[in-house]
Order: C-alpha cells, then sequence, then structure tokens
C-alpha cells in the first residue's frame, strides 16, 4: 500500500475520532491490534457502528442525543466532501449498517439533508425492457 | 449436531444426517459400493488390456511370418530360374550335360515356385487371423468401454445415496453453468487449497469446479475417513458430500464467528437488509453486471479494504481461528477477490473485465 494511501487512511478515521473523541480509544486499539492504518470502511465499520447502534438504542439519553447529533453532522460533512474517498465512507458503510439498524428511525430524526437522500427508500429496480425488432 | 457447527445448517444436518459419526458411516458405505465398483471396473479394464496387449503382439509376429515366407518362396524361385537359365545358355559347349543340369534347375525352380505358392496360401491364411485379431481387439475395447460406464452408473448412484443437507437458500454466488466433471472438481479443489498458485485448468464455470473450491475449505474428521475402503474415491466423496453442507452453511451458520474480528468483518461485509445477494462482493458484481453503482458509491474499495483485514486475520494478526472461522474467512476472501478481480468498476459501461 502507498504512504498516499495511507496517509489518507489516517486523515480520514482521524476525522471521525476529531468529531467523536470518545472513539479515540477504541481506535487505537483497533490500529494497534491490526499492526498498520486500516482503511476507513474497516474503520469505521469497526469502531463507528457499533457505537452509533449503541446511541441509538439508549433511547431519550441526552447525552446519546447530543453525541448524535454531532456524529450526524459530522456524516452530512464527510457527505459534502470532494473527495469521493470521504463519502464512500458513510455511503457504503455507515448507511448501509443503518439501514439494517431497527432504530432506523429514530436515526431519520438526526440526519440532515445529504444523509436523508442516501437513506432514501429506493423502489427495486427494475431492468430496462428490450426493444422488439 | 455437529459440534462445532450453528445456526440452520447445523439443524438441517442432523436432520438429514444424523451426528457426524452416522453421516461419516452412511457415506463411507455408499463409497464402499462405489469403492467396489471402481475395483471390478479396474480388474476388468486391467484383464481387457492384458487380453489386447497379447494380441498386438500376435498380429505382429503374424505379419514378421508373412514378409518372411513371402520374402523367403520369391528368393528361392529367383534363385532356381538363374541357374535354369543359366544351364540353358552353356548346354551347346558342354555336349548335352548342361542340359540334366537345366532340368533340374528347372525343376528346382517349379519347386520354389511350389512353395512360394505355398507360403502365400500361408501368408493369406496369416492375413484372415490378423483380421481376426483386429476384430477381437475392437471388441475387447468396445466391452472396455461397456464396463467404464456401468463402472460411472454405479458410482452416480453411490453417490446419490450419500448424505446431503439441503437449507434453506443464502445469499451465495452466482449459480454455475454447468456440472463439470471428476477433473473440473479436483482442480478446482487443489487450486483454492493452494490459494491459487497451482492451476491445473478445469472448466472454472463448471458446478464440479466451484464444489472443489468449496470443498477444500471443509474440515473434516479423518478417522471416519481411514476406515473406508478406496482412499481416493473417499477422500472425493467425502467432500462432495461437504461440498454442499459447506454451500449452504456460508450463507447461514457462517455469518457467526467465534473470533471477533472475523464477527466484525462479516458485519461489515453483511447487511440484514440488503436487496442484492453476496454482501459487498455481490454489490460489487451488481454494479459491475448493471454499471450501476449500489447506493450510488463504488464497492470497490471496501472491498480491497475488507480484502486486507481479512489476509490479516488469516495470519494471525487477531488472534487464533477455529477451523470453522478460519473457513469463513477464507470463503469471504476468496469471494472478494473473485469479485475484484472479475470486474473493474471504474470504467463507465461494460464493466465486465
Amino acid at each position: 500500500m502507498s504512504e498516499s494511501e495511507q496517509a489518507k487512511f489516517a486523515k480520514i478515521n482521524e476525522a471521525l475520532v476529531s468529531a467523536a473523541p470518545e472513539l479515540r480509544r477504541k481506535y487505537v486499539e483497533e490500529t494497534e491490534a491490526w499492526g498498520e492504518e486500516m482503511g476507513p470502511h474497516v474503520i469505521y465499520g469497526d469502531v463507528l457502528n457499533p457505537y452509533l447502534t449503541d446511541l441509538l438504542q439508549a433511547g431519550d439519553d441526552p447525552t446519546a442525543e447530543e453525541a448524535l447529533g454531532r456524529i450526524f453532522v459530522f456524516l452530512e460533512r464527510m457527505l459534502g466532501d470532494p473527495d469521493p474517498d470521504f463519502s464512500e465512507v458513510v455511503t457504503i458503510t455507515v448507511a448501509e449498517h443503518l439501514e439494517s439498524d431497527p432504530e432506523l428511525e429514530r436515526a431519520r430524526l438526526f440526519m440532515g439533508p445529504l444523509m436523508a437522500e442516501v437513506m432514501r427508500p429506493r423502489p427495486p429496480r427494475v431492468p430496462p425492457r428490450r426493444l422488439e425488432r | 449436531m455437529v459440534p462445532s457447527w450453528h445456526g440452520l445448517a447445523a439443524i438441517a444436518y442432523q436432520e438429514r444426517c444424523g451426528t457426524y459419526e452416522q453421516a461419516a458411516n452412511l457415506a463411507a458405505q455408499s463409497l464402499e459400493h462405489a469403492g467396489a465398483e471402481m475395483r471390478r471396473y479396474g480388474h476388468l479394464y486391467d484383464e481387457a488390456h492384458a487380453r489386447i496387449e497379447r494380441l498386438q503382439r500376435a498380429a505382429e509376429e503374424c505379419l514378421k511370418r508373412i514378409k518372411v515366407a513371402e520374402r523367403e518362396a520369391a528368393e528361392r524361385e529367383r534363385a532356381a530360374r538363374e541357374r535354369a537359365a543359366e544351364a540353358a545358355t552353356r548346354s551347346p559347349l558342354d555336349g548335352g550335360y548342361s542340359l540334366a543340369e537345366h532340368a533340374d534347375a528347372v525343376r528346382e525352380a517349379e519347386a520354389a515356385a511350389d512353395d512360394r505358392r505355398r507360403y502365400e496360401a500361408e501368408a493369406e491364411a496369416e492375413r484372415e487371423e490378423l483380421e481376426r485379431l483386429q476384430k477381437e481387439a475392437l471388441e475387447e475395447h468396445e466391452r472396455i468401454r461397456q464396463a467404464g460406464r456401468q463402472g460411472a452408473a454405479a458410482l452416480q448412484g453411490a453417490v446419490a445415496g450419500m448424505p446431503r443437507v439441503v437449507a434453506p437458500a443464502g445469499p451465495a454466488r452466482a449459480p454455475a453453468q454447468n456440472g463439470g466433471n471428476v477433473g473440473d472438481f479436483l482442480a478446482g479443489g487443489i487450486n483454492e487449497f493452494t490459494f491459487g498458485l497451482v492451476d491445473l485448468g478445469g472448466d472454472k464455470d463448471s458446478g464440479a469446479y466451484e464444489g472443489g473450491q468449496v470443498a477444500s475449505y471443509v474440515p473434516w474428521n479423518p478417522a471416519s475417513a481411514i476406515k473406508s475402503v478406496v482412499t481416493g474415491v473417499v477422500k472425493g466423496g467425502v467432500k462432495l458430500f461437504g461440498k454442499r453442507a459447506a454451500k449452504e452453511g456460508v450463507g447461514l451458520g457462517a455469518r457467526r464467528a467465534d473470533n471477533e474480528a472475523v464477527q466484525n468483518t462479516l458485519n461489515r461485509l453483511y447487511k440484514p437488509d440488503q436487496k442484492y445477494g453476496g454482501g459487498t462482493a455481490g454489490a460489487l458484481r451488481e454494479e459491475a453486471r448493471t454499471g450501476i453503482k449500489v447506493h450510488g458509491a463504488d464497492h470497490r474499495k471496501s472491498a480491497e479494504q475488507n480484502v486486507k483485514a481479512l489476509q490479516k486475520i488469516l495470519g494471525g494478526r487477531r488472534g487464533s481461528l477455529s477451523k470453522e472461522d478460519r473457513y469463513t474467512a477464507l470463503r469471504n476472501l476468496r469471494d472478494l477477490q473473485d469479485a475484484i478481480r472479475h470486474f473493474d468498476s471504474k470504467r463507465p459501461g461494460g464493466y465486465v473485465r
């Protein structure tokens, strides 16, 4: 893996722990366990997703709501980033996880417009018909 | 119940096959039958092979005799006629003495001609014998083919008698294009077992090749297999038996892992509400097939990062792995690598490489 790629991984992962400092310890533990900076799809999947699930299950706990608000603002910023490597982590790893979260409707309360668009229910794709000659 | 499996696959396994030992015994019985058929065919083949070798040797000797007999007769006749001609040339000078010599030479030539005709008759008989031997060899070939077909049918029957696990279909790879044969099965298994280092060819689109790949991951208790008769057949059959169980286990019980890192990886790869099968690899294949990004995002980088994580896990970076966890990790690693290798989602349109 190239140094620039490693640096980018670190940048995207660092953005997460800057927005949610309470995840830094877990992030450091994971990085040490893997032995190197892992890709953001791995880190966001292992560090952020379980945390989001815990927060959503916490109900009306104000601390959890504050954290949820802060994290969804951060996710909105990631989705607005012109670099697709930032937005794809949210679109794929975080959004696909939230889609199957039983507290999805509660999560929608905290979503910004970009995240809401990503999470918008879509009809199943119908393949185009072939035209008869 | 199979002690180390979990979920629906293990329950289905228990219903159909009983315990590990019972299933193994059932498989061993079927394979013993198959082994007997294979041995019978082997004996037939050996006997037929020996008979054909004898026929070939006889035919070669026959041809030699024909050639020698014809050559000898022709040589004797030629020599006698030369002597007769020489005696006739010398007769005026020798006052009739050579007439007797000439008459002797002519008689010898006629005798040689008789011999030649006799040899020709013998040669004709040898030719008939040669034709008979050739016909017999053809019939022997046909008998071998028949025995082979009967052996194959018996083997199929024995394999069909082995226990199977039928579990609800989970997200799995696309169905194979065709059945394939034992060679494809072995080629797939060896290729997968060696992490792709050894490629013996084989039809990679066939079900047998895919079965061999999957079966190469199946943990198996060798104690029951040792009891069986034909080791090679048993190993192949047991893997064939394991193929279905393993394949269906992949989509169900294998979603649970003892190792935390493996479980986390499965959580990243598979989502319960996914509208396409196969997790991240399935999404990548869907993008490649349709040219449309699933969820509007390219799954390739996610797949690549998970490949790296799985490689580290299999390398022992995240603690020890049970056989099942290792199988799960390997299966998913292969699935992701396959999706990445075959499709290039960076190319707009026409995604298939």
